[in-house]
């Protein structure tokens, strides 16, 4: 069945048909073109997916596209502010040399992304834990915690002046 | 060396923050007006004869636009024996032997027009165990060879066998000898980004095909003899590389995919795109070769190896691939690892009904080490000497020739031993924690460093161009896949040229545009690149300099005369130069060329945009525009002898592990890992450490918990749910990395290769803190918490 | 994937009445994650899947007189993030925050978990060693279940067609009894090869009462009755843990698969049984 759903995509009330078996990793790839948003696995497994849906990390490949009626929806594509600047979080991976062949990435700054959101200072152990869900084969994940550790403090310093 | 401005440093990679802000282009990204989607329908059986293929109702499903079979299309056939074909005809040997193919306009389409297909089948018994496979009787894989000879034995016709000195005779004069088996699985590469392709065909019949490689150029080769196969002989491939979600080795091969795609859009007339799944990505694509291995080292009663002998039964699958090719880098450590003047080392390869394996991270080393390495911790303890002591005694030095004519220069595994036996507080910890199950476990590791000449050439191309504004594009066919190429690219190129990192431009992936590499194999990326870098930067330099003695002094009066037009009480300097100034007498360093003689005077400095734009801009001008081949000093082994100075120069390196032991769950939690390595030079630290970082965190899946578990053939685990790769919680330990720098004059800088080595010594260098914790060798990978729970049980009963 | 039609009542009336009408044909979904990927690996084949996301009766968690009320599609994100639970239910509270991975658990509702009835399923052992019963929402009214009886074999409850597990209803230990969690996976996240909770009481030394339960080593969670029954008015020793581990594992009835043997699920029960009574005692 189709139905047009609408939400918020990125800060912009969205509209778009879509099938009823549709996930919103489909409908952000194929109806928007936002391909930051990666498939790795389509199980949930390995977080390529990962978006924010009302603020919350999820797996867009296990998230139905109807689902989102009325919700805001929050991709990697959302981060880059105007005269594309990179959001601090986006800068800290970049600065910490956490990037290797990138596929990971976007889910992971998602994943990294809410959790500074609700834990703006962050532990090792609980970096480790919010980006468990997102799984990474050229890094080795140090780099990657590095990067966190200073986005928490790229995002602290501007709290400040 | 002079005074280094960017190499040593930790600069950000050029291609990081696409990637982070999801706008680098993958293969899954990617899109051709008018494209279809290819899916592949593959066998159901692990050994069968193909006796019918009914495609008709796929055929007529709307939106289907083609549906193959070997018998309906030319047969392409592929492998480096050849002897495998695109799509099978007569017999499936495998059970993702390819059977069909479809193109459909869309992708749902087109998986159901593949479960439409109906093939018949008449099983025949299957075999996978290479020992039971050359039995007599076993059922035959092949019947005929790839030049249609009759075949009647399931060995493949690709051996390795290594003799130096007189095994036999040393295992006589030995003090203490140990003996053991050993095993390892295959192990799946596990990109996040699965494989895939487009192919399309131009007009003339030229292909254009967008893929997931690390060989453009080997595999325009390919799909050149794809293209003759098909009836287009003569005509040429382009192939184009996207971003790519990682590789490992993956990309070292072509596929049976991409032949399909080619096939497809030969048929349709359009671009056909093919991505796996990742269920095809863990079934369908080649996994890590495995390894049974028997191997015996002895010493003397002072701890000096006299002997190594090593034979292993390679389990090679239904179709050949760089899995067989991996004793030939096997050969490497099996030979070289440490002094040791005799050795015996003898494969065989077999046919069964298994997936076949291609190249991966390390490329056999990850195997051959663990073989080693276990084995010699297994020695130490036989002759009463510590794994410590017996590593330094019998340590590689540097400016030797190993028994394969390996010509070892710079040699750092003295230093690298001493960091992890200093960082791991080895002789306070060794022997000492058994109690508490602790352990502590050390293995070194020696691999390729300055690329490794596996083709008979071992070439990398650059193309440097200088713009109007003083930018450096840097074109090299060799190829991105993450490991940071493009981060040492812009490090190597300014520091050479003498312009800023940011001011680099990598430019890869394209067969048309690109001058000519190998391929991104063998950890050579950055050595060979680097190296043409800078041959193509001096040239650049020299025509700069030349510009530069005509133009200098007029740039230099024109803005001291604009400075006095602004202001009249202007103090002309004098410049205190005296007659023609020559090419010799420049330098230039972050942007600017200036004046050997008078390095700091302001007045003396042009901006190399100015220079370029003064050259170029008037009647008979002229462009920057240099090209280097670098094609480094090494060998291929000869196949005969097994020797051949493979590489220009060689990596050593040390890791060590302190574990703690669940006993009675059998699960091993790491306290600290230490991984310290010989790269020769670090050119970028983010890079260098990224791919150190990162192989020795799949190395501890290797030796934890990655494990591809087949069946009668049958893959039982093709998912992330089930195939483990290690995520970030379990991995909160500190991981020490300590980078020895030998300055080796061979590489660019004097950096080494380290793409793969950070993997190589992991395995064996965690099960041996095991064995320091638990008193227990675990000899096959992985050590799962159950084999080694299990292993501790059954001891504990026993005694 | 398949193509289903998805629909989205936001009653529970709604939602039994278009699962009357597809029968079973349809199928409820709360998280998905367990669910969607069934579908897409085809071992689950349905025309339309009914989502119980946005009925708001299914939500919440309250303290009602001697037991926690749970909606059933109270995703585990609330539950960890809820003080109640984490302090009057901490085994809940232990299961939740170790079941597969933050983005899955953001969705992932405790109705879910239970309703999919792996024999590995998290939430279930912690549930099960107390006085855990189901409220299930029919065309007729309500009934109850209690968990214990509700599962019958993997993947199998006595949910029948068109009825809604509403919430979960759970008996509060009392102070004196101590309740813990244990998993145990291949790596840090992963489905449980085993799993296990322990509900004990002690009066001095002895134990008063006593409930265990494992996952995974059984076609359903199993309650080990012979342990318990051991352990029942006796002192707590260290023979008599041995003497425990040893039923345990003689008392599971686990299955080889691609996860782990036979032989090793069976000594982690005695592991597990164990560590739990240890811990129990310690606190």
């Amino acid at each position: 069945m189709k139905r047009v759903i609408r939400f918020v995509l990125n800060g912009f009330e969205v509209e778009v048909e879509t099938d009823s078996h549709m996930m919103l990793l489909d409908v952000l790839r194929d109806k928007f073109e936002l391909t930051g948003t990666k498939e790795g696995c389509g199980q949930g497994e390995c977080g390529a997916c990962t978006v924010l849906v009302d603020g919350l990390a999820v797996n867009s490949c296990l998230f139905p596209a109807f689902e989102v009626e009325g919700r805001h929806v929050t991709t990697i594509e959302g981060l880059i502010g105007e005269g594309a600047k990179l959001h601090p979080i986006q800068k800290a991976f970049v600065d910490a040399g956490a990037v290797q062949c990138g596929f990971c990435m976007p889910g992971m700054v998602m994943s990294a992304k809410a959790l500074l959101d609700e834990n703006p200072t962050p532990t090792e152990e609980e970096i480790r834990a919010g980006i468990s869900g997102n799984l990474c084969r050229c890094t080795g994940y140090v780099q990657i915690v590095e990067a966190i550790q200073l986005a928490s403090q790229y995002i602290q310093e501007s709290k400040r002046g | 060396m002079k005074d280094l401005s960017f190499v040593g440093k930790a600069i950000p990679r050029p291609d990081a923050a696409d990637k982070v802000a999801g706008k680098a282009i993958y293969i899954h990204d990617l899109k051709r007006p008018g494209m279809l989607y290819g899916k592949i329908k593959y066998s159901d059986y692990a050994h069968a004869r193909i006796l019918h293929i009914d495609t008709s109702k796929a055929e007529k499903l709307p939106g289907v636009r083609a549906v193959i079979t070997a018998y309906n299309t030319p047969e392409v056939r592929f492998g480096f024996i050849r002897d495998n074909v695109a799509l099978k005809k007569g017999k499936v040997r495998q059970f993702r032997d390819e059977v069909a193919a479809v193109a459909a306009i869309d992708p749902e389409i087109a998986q159901e027009a593949i479960d439409l297909i109906k093939v018949e089948y008449e099983e025949l018994p299957g075999i996978f165990d290479p020992e039971e496979a050359i039995k007599e009787g076993a059922p035959i894989i092949h019947e005929m060879d790839p030049r249609g000879r009759p075949k009647t034995d399931n060995i493949v016709p690709v051996s390795w066998r290594f003799v130096a000195g007189d095994v036999e005779e040393a295992k006589r004069k030995a003090k203490f000898i140990a003996e053991d088996e050993l095993q390892t699985p295959p192990i799946s590469h596990a990109c996040l980004g699965t494989a895939g392709c487009i192919a399309e065909f131009d007009l003339q019949n030229n292909l254009i095909i967008h893929t997931k490689t690390q060989i453009p150029f080997l595999a325009q080769n390919d799909f050149n003899r794809a293209l003759a196969q098909i009836g287009l002989k003569g005509k040429n491939t382009r192939v184009i590389v996207p971003t790519l979600g990682g590789a490992f080795g993956s990309g070292l091969d072509t596929h049976g995919y991409e032949y399909i795609a080619i096939l497809l859009a030969y048929k349709t007339g359009r671009p056909v795109k093919i991505v796996l799944s990742r269920e095809e990505e863990f079934k369908t694509l080649s996994p890590r070769q495995p390894t049974r291995t028997k191997i015996v080292q002895g010493c003397d009663e002072n701890g000096r190896l006299l002997f190594r002998e090593v034979k292993m039964v390679l389990d090679n699958g239904a179709y050949t691939s760089w899995g067989a090719t991996t004793p030939s880098v096997m050969m490497l450590p099996i030979s070289t690892l440490y002094r040791v003047p005799n050795v015996l080392y003898e494969t065989l390869l077999v046919y069964t009904n298994n997936t076949y394996c291609q190249a991966m991270r390390g490329y056999g080393n990850p195997q051959a080490t663990w073989a080693i390495e276990t084995n010699l911790d297994h020695l130490a303890e036989q002759a009463g000497i510590d794994p410590m002591d017996i590593r330094f005694i019998n340590k590689n030095i540097p400016n030797d020739i190993s028994p394969m004519g390996l010509h070892i220069t710079t040699c750092g595994m003295e230093e690298c031993l001493k960091a992890v036996r200093n960082k791991l507080n080895w002789d306070e910890k060794r022997g000492k924690q058994r109690d508490k199950a602790r352990g502590v476990g050390v293995s070194c590791l020696f691999h390729v460093g300055g690329s490794g000449r596996v083709y008979r050439s071992d070439g990398t191309g650059v193309i440097l161009k200088i713009d109007d504004f003083g930018y450096a594009t840097l074109v090299t066919g060799a190829i991105e896949m993450g490991q940071g190429l493009v981060g040492a690219l812009i490090v190597a190129t300014a520091e050479a040229l003498g312009i800023t990192p940011d001011r680099v431009m990598v430019v890869t992936g394209d067969t048309a545009t690109c001058p000519w590499d190998v391929g991104t194999h063998a950890s050579r990326g950055a050595f060979t690149a680097c190296n043409a870098a800078i041959m193509a930067a001096e040239k650049a330099r020299a025509k700069i300099f030349e510009i530069a003695s005509e133009h200098f002094l007029n740039r230099v009066k024109y803005k001291l005369d604009q400075l006095k037009k602004k202001d009249p009480n202007f103090q002309l300097p004098d410049l205190g130069i005296k007659g023609q100034l020559q090419p010799e007498d420049f330098d230039m360093r972050e942007n600017l060329i200036f004046l050997k003689s008078d390095p700091n005077n302001e007045y003396l400095k042009v901006p190399l945009d100015e220079l370029v734009r003064e050259a170029h801009f008037k009647e008979q001008g002229t462009m920057i525009v240099t090209e280097a081949f670098y094609d480094p000093c090494n060998q291929m082994i000869d196949t005969k002898t097994c020797r051949g100075n493979l590489s220009a120069t060689y990596i050593f390196g040390a890791q060590g592990a302190e574990v703690e032991v669940d006993l009675e769950t059998g699960h091993v939690k790491i306290l600290k890992y230490v991984a310290a390595h010989d790269v020769g030079k670090v050119i970028n630290k983010h890079t260098i450490l990224g791919q150190i970082y990162g192989g020795a965190v799949q190395g501890m899946g290797f030796a934890l918990c990655e494990e591809y578990k087949s069946e009668k053939g049958r893959m039982l685990n093709p998912n992330f749910l089930d195939y483990k790769i290690l995520s970030a919680n379990d991995l909160n330990f500190p991981m020490e990395v300590e980078l020895v720098e030998t300055i080796d004059e061979a590489g660019p800088f004097g950096a080494k290769g380290v793409g793969e080595p950070g993997l190589v010594a992991v395995a064996p260098a965690i099960a041996n803190a095991i064995y320091d914790a638990t008193g227990i060798r675990i000899t096959s990978l992985p050590i799962s918490p159950e084999k080694l729970a299990m292993a501790i049980r059954k001891k504990r009963n026993s005694s | 994937m398949k193509r289903f039609d998805y629909l989205m009542p936001s009653s529970i009336k709604e939602a039994i009445e278009a699962h009357l009408q597809y029968g079973n044909r349809a199928k409820f979904i709360s998280g998905g994650t367990d669910v969607l990927v069934k579908m897409k690996q085809k071992a689950l084949d349905v025309d339309c899947l009914i989502s119980l996301r946005r009925i708001p009766e299914l939500k919440g968690i309250e303290a009602n007189g001697n037991s926690i009320r749970i909606g059933a599609m109270t995703t585990f994100r609330e539950i960890i993030g809820s003080s109640l639970i984490k302090e009057r239910l901490p085994a809940l509270w232990k299961a939740s925050s170790v079941l597969a991975n933050p983005q899955i658990r953001n969705v992932a509702t405790i109705g879910g978990n239970i309703s999919n009835a792996a024999p590995s399923a998290d939430s279930v052992p912690p549930l099960m060693v107390l006085d855990t019963k189901l409220i299930i929402q029919t065309s007729n009214g309500l009934r109850e279940e209690v968990l214990e009886d509700f599962f019958l074999g993997p993947g199998s409850t006595k949910l029948k067609e068109g009825e809604v597990l509403k919430e979960i209803v759970v008996k509060l230990p009392s102070l004196e009894c101590k309740t813990f969690f244990i998993k145990i996976g291949r790596v840090s996240q992963d489905i449980a090869v085993v799993n296990g909770a322990i509900a004990m009481e002690t009066e001095g030394d002895e134990v008063k009462k006593v409930r265990c339960v494992l996952g995974a080593v059984a076609p359903t969670p199993l309650r080990l009755k012979g342990v318990e029954e051991k352990l029942l008015g006796q002192k707590i020793t260290p023979d008599l843990i041995k003497e425990v581990q040893h039923l345990a594992e003689a008392e599971v009835r686990p299955i080889t698969d691609v996860r782990a043997s036979m032989e090793y699920r069976r000594h982690l029960s005695g592991v597990i049984v164990k560590r739990l009574i240890e811990m129990a005692i310690g606190s």
